[in-house]
């Protein structure tokens, strides 16, 4: 998973992972929720899923999370991974901000 | 009514075709039931029912693969583990160019003679990859590259050591899937400039 060193921005997939997981979800779920939330313009394959899953995990943005079933394994955000969600959507809205600002006004 | 089919197919490390040819046989209606080495059980299924995927996972420890394997499954796929077929015995020792960081001698715990996953998805219409961002293929192909790399400067070393035509056209053979990894790696780093 790719982090953009310079700006803090996160990829668009370890937004919406984290997002996916305010409420707890496992693997295939996950991958439903980036689905119908980008209108399936998104289609996340699994091994990038899982790739990205690992990676959020050994950040500690998300945990494994106690799952009722206990046959799949779920995750959910951390509060170290709410934080991250609230800075990115701060730099989006600065970002659309400046978009929206340049864009129209010509 | 077609009948079950057993067919013997060796692709070495050309995994793109692997899976292109299983797709093939999955639109001609057969369903994979069994691998081995070389060998692929088939029955007859609707035609386009399934759709297939080839995975390397040589470079990862038996424990990662396992974790890997699992987390496929529960995603409703069925995965095949198969060896990739390159690896060279010298006496009772087993070279693996596919091995975890580069070339490794076999052992328990590796995914020695485990390096390849074959993975079966029910055909929803959508096109089935595995990897799907910029990044993510570009850290694949990186992987997929590092073993073709080690065979062709193996060969070379042994073409030289051993005087031995044979492991120049060894090295000439692994060239290809090194050649096709580079390619795929400079169009996708070309993309990654401006794409995720």
């Amino acid at each position: 998973m790719r982090e953009h060193a310079h700006s803090g921005a996160l990829t668009e997939v370890s937004f919406l992972i984290l997002l996916a997981l305010y409420t707890p979800r496992h693997g295939y779920a996950v991958m439903q929720f980036v689905e119908e939330r980008t209108a399936g313009r998104l289609l996340l394959g699994a091994g990038t899923l899982y790739g990205a899953l690992s990676a959020l995990c050994d950040k500690g943005w998300i945990a494994p999370a106690d799952d009722a079933a206990g046959r799949r394994k779920t995750y959910t955000v951390t509060d170290a991974g709410r934080g991250v969600c609230a800075a990115e959507l701060a730099r989006l809205r600065a970002l659309t901000a400046t978009a929206a600002e340049i864009m129209e006004e010509v | 009514m077609k009948e079950s089919k057993i067919v013997y197919r060796y692709f070495g490390g050309l995994l793109n075709s692997h899976a292109r040819w299983l797709n093939q046989m999955a639109a001609r209606g057969y369903r994979l039931t069994d691998t081995g080495r070389l060998r692929y059980a088939f029955v007859p299924t609707e035609g386009g029912a399934v759709q297939y995927a080839v995975e390397y996972v040589g470079d990862l420890r038996r424990a990662e693969a396992d974790d890997y394997r699992a987390f496929l499954e529960e995603m409703g796929y069925r995965v095949w583990v198969k060896p990739i077929n390159l690896n060279w015995s010298v006496g009772k020792v087993t070279l693996r160019p596919s091995a975890e960081g580069g070339v490794g001698l076999a052992s328990s715990g590796t995914t020695f003679n485990r390096e390849l996953f074959i993975v079966e998805k029910v055909n929803d219409g959508r096109p089935f990859s595995l990897h799907s961002t910029v990044a993510d293929r570009i850290a694949y192909t990186k992987r997929l590259r590092r073993p073709a790399l080690w065979l062709v400067l193996f060969a070379l070393l042994l073409a030289g050591l051993l005087r031995q035509w044979a492991w120049l056209i060894v090295a000439a053979v692994a060239l290809v899937p090194l050649a096709a990894a580079q390619l795929e790696l400079v169009r996708l780093s070309r993309e990654a400039k401006t794409r995720e």
